[in-house]
């Protein structure tokens, strides 16, 4: 043997055969690669010393034969190989058919790619664990008052101490306070994003500092020195994601802060409640007022349940304590309720419904995608019933043909499968830009391996789906049928013209279903949209501020403050109005009081039967400048100080619930403010208002003015002439004239509220909307086919009938006719089908049923028109046909 | 009958290895066929029993300085399939050593040189 090294040739020869060696079926594998290793050796010696180029590359060449030797051994072994042939059988045949591979990959594409789409946003917010240690023994807890309508609602304080103290189930329970801090070491003063935590929030949610640590029990104490914790993005931002900042001491309102840790970026910040990024972490110094705080709540409390313990067996012990402050505490606690929600669950929250009736309407869209590549691919059998009656007769057993058609199908599939996901792509930037921003974990949706199989997973499932029912259609034609008529497709078309008859009314009915839901959302949209909220949307800029610390200590700084701000912001050009106002409609950091309240010289109520109201401070110029219309009475007015008798306005709400036949102007009533109580006179009524949204209703509401009770938590009220947005700047500008250091919590026009309100709607509806007309386009696409397919199919019919004298339009007719027949079936089917699928959607209507009958008629109508054109298209071309070429068809 | 289809290619396979070709890349030359026809067609005559194979012997691969090569002859069935293909394929007279030393010219080359 050679003992030099082999010559490269020889090398990628052997190469060649020792890796086609793997096909060969094991037990004739060693005697198979030992002769092809002597064939190739022998060829090589005898090309001799100095081989010439053209037997060297005949000798490469025919170890590449060696593939095709390997691969007939393994055919024989395995007959499953010959499903490689059929790939290669699709894919020559797709190829030649580029018209029609286009057009179905392309609706499979699309009803692919939006699942995939859709997935990835379901899968990212439902099906992912979260970034925590056994994230599933995390639960939230929540209080419920039966007499505020029984809703969820956050934790008073005082509740959240008895249930830490009284209950064994948690390793770790706490409360989170949403709270924020001026920072005002930065280019220009800043209010951070932030909460105080009681102690072992961190533990309860199993998280740790990245660098530094987190809270130490001694710090949840008063009188130590300030300390924080700083969010992985608010390090990142601010701090440049320097880690010498750990130790470091900054400013946070006005006091020195260490901050000693920095979260890790798993932790994210806004799961706990709403968009807010949260970005810095500071320990709760419960206070001893807060002890006795039991009523309406504004904490939320996290906990970690010990391992063992079952969820039940914590709701029946939460259940047990909130009977016992039921008894303790009658006048708060009789009408509470604990709620435990998992984690996972409340996070989910209000996001959980739109998603999956989204799901359901990508499936129906995959559905209808199917139905119109089936459709294609029948209409192509009728083409290929010769080719395959051949193979038939020839000895290609039905199972062998079926497996053939169904590779087709599967080649058709993973080509729409990879546009899809291209598709998909584009698809879930949309979603994510077009989501509610309080989504938790919106921004990490994204495309990965998981909704890529999910893809792959879904496309074979579609393969089998579109593929199945041609491929057994075509497999059961009688070969003798097949070749004797095949040109004239005939009578023995019946079935197959059936079957895609019923295709059609399948499809027509899914996009009815889905063009119901979508016009029943966008009828909800606009309804609510038309709603009153009770103010004006145009031209007004709120700004809210909070105004508390050295230079607000006293009332009067109080009041002159805002006295000053507001005459200042009044002069600025383009300014028509200005107020101020503590409960700002719309707005994300929503400043609701509640107060039990009694009306003068009425029987006092008992304690837990007391009507409750919310309280609201604002300046005359609130009602105003936002077109709250008075009713009745008057606004408060300069003379309405601290010294003079103190006034209050009702809303309409309230009159109508409390004073249903009475005038309440002149009445007095006693509330309790910041604890105390205090009896104002109602000096008028005003226009009631929307406070959270369009869909809810206008609660009782007590306004007092801001001179006799100067109040830190304010929001400007700005109404301009002209765009609104163009005076924000100017409007800053004139409150940092004033104090240099006062940040702005939030700025916004109203309109730009009262929009990110109805996020949540406008984001199933702009999908379903999508999906709707994309469904719609796709049945007209298959309904088109199939018309003129049977129109041609029936040439030589309509020859004959043109032959004996019928008239174009008495063609037009009977082509229309066909269509129309179908698509009303369809119709039929569909809106029975929608009747019972959209009651799914009705949580998420306003102000129609879900058996609408203007959007069942609309849509009715709507497919009816597109299919009368879908079929006059080619009910035109048939009228159009020469008899004679007709009837030469033959 | 067998169950081989006695295609053209199997015939001309047949004829290489009557008339003396017994090694795969030797019938390829005689034939002017591809590895990739040449190989499933004797695995398939194999498996019918019309040809039969062994190792060449080990003293004649070393001495030629190669492994040993596999061996292919006819059984007398495939004698018979042979004289079938012949009455089906008169052509195949045509196919001598002659025309396969054409399919070597690499050979030659390298002995001209």
């Amino acid at each position: 043997m050679t003992s030099s090294p082999d010559p490269r040739s020889l090398r990628v020869s052997l190469a060649l055969v020792r890796a086609a060696r793997l096909l060969v079926p094991s037990p004739a594998r060693p005697d198979w690669l030992r002769e092809w290793e002597a064939e190739l050796r022998y060829g090589w010696q005898r090309l001799g010393d100095r081989p010439g180029w053209s037997g060297q590359a005949t000798l490469v060449r025919r170890a590449l034969g060696a593939a095709g030797d390997a691969f007939w051994l393994r055919r024989q072994a395995n007959a499953d190989w010959q499903v490689l042939q059929d790939v290669r059988h699709g894919v020559r045949l797709l190829r030649h058919q580029a018209g029609f591979t286009a057009l179905a990959v392309l609706m499979l594409a699309v009803g692919i790619g939006a699942s995939a789409a859709i997935f990835s946003v379901v899968d990212a917010l439902m099906l992912r664990d979260l970034p925590y240690r056994d994230a599933g023994r995390i639960v939230t807890l929540w209080q419920r008052d039966a007499k505020l309508g029984g809703e969820r609602g956050d934790v008073a304080p005082g509740n959240f101490l008895d249930w830490k103290e009284q209950t064994t189930s948690f390793e770790a329970i706490a409360a989170v306070v949403p709270w924020s801090h001026d920072y005002t070491d930065g280019p220009e003063p800043v209010t951070l994003r932030g909460a105080q935590v009681t102690e072992g929030f961190f533990r309860a949610l199993g998280t740790d500092a990245l660098h530094g640590r987190t809270f130490l029990p001694s710090e949840h104490v008063a009188g130590q020195t300030a300390v924080a914790v700083l969010s992985h993005g608010c390090w990142m931002r601010r701090f440049g994601g320097d880690v010498s900042v750990v130790g470091r001491k900054v400013m946070l309102d006005g006091d020195p802060t260490i901050i000693v840790g920095i979260l890790s970026p798993q932790f994210q910040p806004n799961l706990l409640q709403g968009a807010e990024q949260r970005e810095v972490w500071s320990p709760k110094i419960v206070q001893d007022y807060e002890r006795r705080q039991r009523g309406g709540g504004y904490w939320n409390v996290v906990a970690r349940i010990k391992p063992g313990v079952s969820i039940e067996q914590v709701r029946e012990e939460l259940g047990a304590v909130a009977a016992r402050l039921g008894q303790q505490y009658p006048r708060t606690n009789r009408s509470l309720t604990v709620e435990a929600l998992p984690l996972a669950e409340h996070l989910i929250g209000a996001i959980r419904k739109p998603l999956l009736v989204l799901l359901g309407a990508v499936g129906l869209l995959v559905l209808i995608a199917c139905a119109n590549v089936a459709n294609l691919l029948l209409a192509r059998g009728a083409r290929r019933r010769q080719e395959v009656a051949i193979r038939a007769a020839l000895g290609a057993s039905r199972a062998r043909l079926v497996r053939q058609l169904l590779t087709e199908s599967l080649v058709l599939a993973a080509m729409g499968c990879v546009l899809g996901l291209g598709i998909a792509k584009g698809m879930v930037d949309v979603v994510v830009a077009l989501a509610p921003a309080d989504v938790p974990r919106i921004d990490q949706v994204h495309l990965d391996l998981r909704v890529a199989v999910f893809a792959a997973a879904l496309s074979m499932l579609t393969a089998l789906l579109f593929g199945s029912v041609p491929a057994l259609s075509l497999s059961r034609s009688d070969a003798h049928d097949a070749l004797a008529d095949a040109s004239r497709g005939s009578s023995a078309g019946t079935g197959r013209r059936r079957l895609r008859g019923a295709l059609v009314i399948a499809e027509v009915a899914l996009a009815v279903v889905l063009l119901v839901s979508a016009g029943l959302l966008v009828r909800s949209f606009i309804t609510l949209m038309n709603v009153d909220p009770g103010f004006t949307r145009q031209n007004v800029l709120a700004l809210q501020v909070f105004t508390y610390g050295e230079k607000y200590r006293t009332a009067d700084q109080q009041v002159a403050f805002y006295r000053q701000t507001l005459d200042r912001l009044s002069a600025l050009p383009g300014v028509e109005k200005v107020g101020a106002v503590s409960a700002m409609p719309f707005i994300a950091a929503n400043i609701n009081i509640e107060s039990p309240f009694q009306v003068e010289g009425r029987v006092a109520a008992r304690a837990e039967e007391q009507p409750s109201t919310f309280l609201t401070i604002a300046t005359s110029g609130y009602f105003s400048t936002m077109s709250v219309p008075l009713i009745r009475g008057r606004l408060f007015t300069d003379q309405d100080r601290a010294t003079t008798p103190p006034v209050a306005l009702v809303s309409d709400a309230m009159t109508r619930r409390h004073w249903p036949s009475e005038d309440p102007i002149g009445q007095r009533i006693t509330v309790r403010w910041q604890g105390k109580p205090r009896t104002v006179e109602i000096v008028g009524i005003v226009g009631q208002v929307r406070h959270d949204g369009l869909d809810r209703e206008p609660r009782p509401e007590v306004f007092m003015p801001h001179a006799q009770l100067p109040f830190g938590s304010m929001t400007f009220v700005v109404r301009t002439a002209g765009d609104a947005a163009g005076v924000m700047k100017a409007a800053k500008s004139v409150v940092w004239a004033i104090d240099p250091m006062l940040p702005f919590y939030d700025t916004a026009t109203v309109e730009q509220l009262v929009a990110v309100s109805l996020a949540p709607r406008r984001f199933s509806l702009v999908l379903l909307g999508v999906f709707a007309t994309i469904a719609l386009v796709l049945a007209v696409v298959g309904l088109y086919g199939v018309i003129s397919f049977s129109a041609a199919q029936r040439t030589r019919e309509i020859g004959v009938r043109m032959a004996l004298g019928a008239r174009f339009a008495d063609i037009r007719r009977l082509v229309v006719f066909e269509g129309l027949w179908l698509a009303a079936i369809g119709i039929g089917i569909g809106l029975a089908a929608a009747l019972v699928a959209t009651r799914f959607l009705e949580s998420l209507l306003f102000g129609v049923t879900p058996s609408d009958p203007i959007t069942l008629g609309l849509v009715a109508v709507l497919l009816f028109g597109v299919a009368l054109l879908a079929s006059y298209l080619p009910a035109r071309r048939a009228a159009r046909i020469d008899p004679l070429t007709a009837l030469r068809v033959e | 009958m067998t169950r081989v289809n006695l295609t053209y290619p199997t015939a001309l396979v047949l004829q290489a290895l009557a008339q003396g070709y017994h090694y795969g890349f030797d019938i390829m030359d005689a034939t002017n066929l591809p590895s990739g026809t040449v190989y499933p067609i004797l695995r398939r005559l194999d498996g019918e029993a019309l040809v039969r194979s062994r190792w060449e012997k080990e003293a004649v691969a070393r001495r030629e300085q190669r492994p040993s090569r596999r061996y292919y002859e006819l059984t007398p069935t495939g004698e018979g399939l042979l004289a079938e293909a012949a009455g089906r394929y008169r052509a195949l007279d045509a196919i001598t050593p002659r025309d396969a030393r054409r399919l070597r010219p690499a050979r030659n080359q390298g002995h001209e040189s």
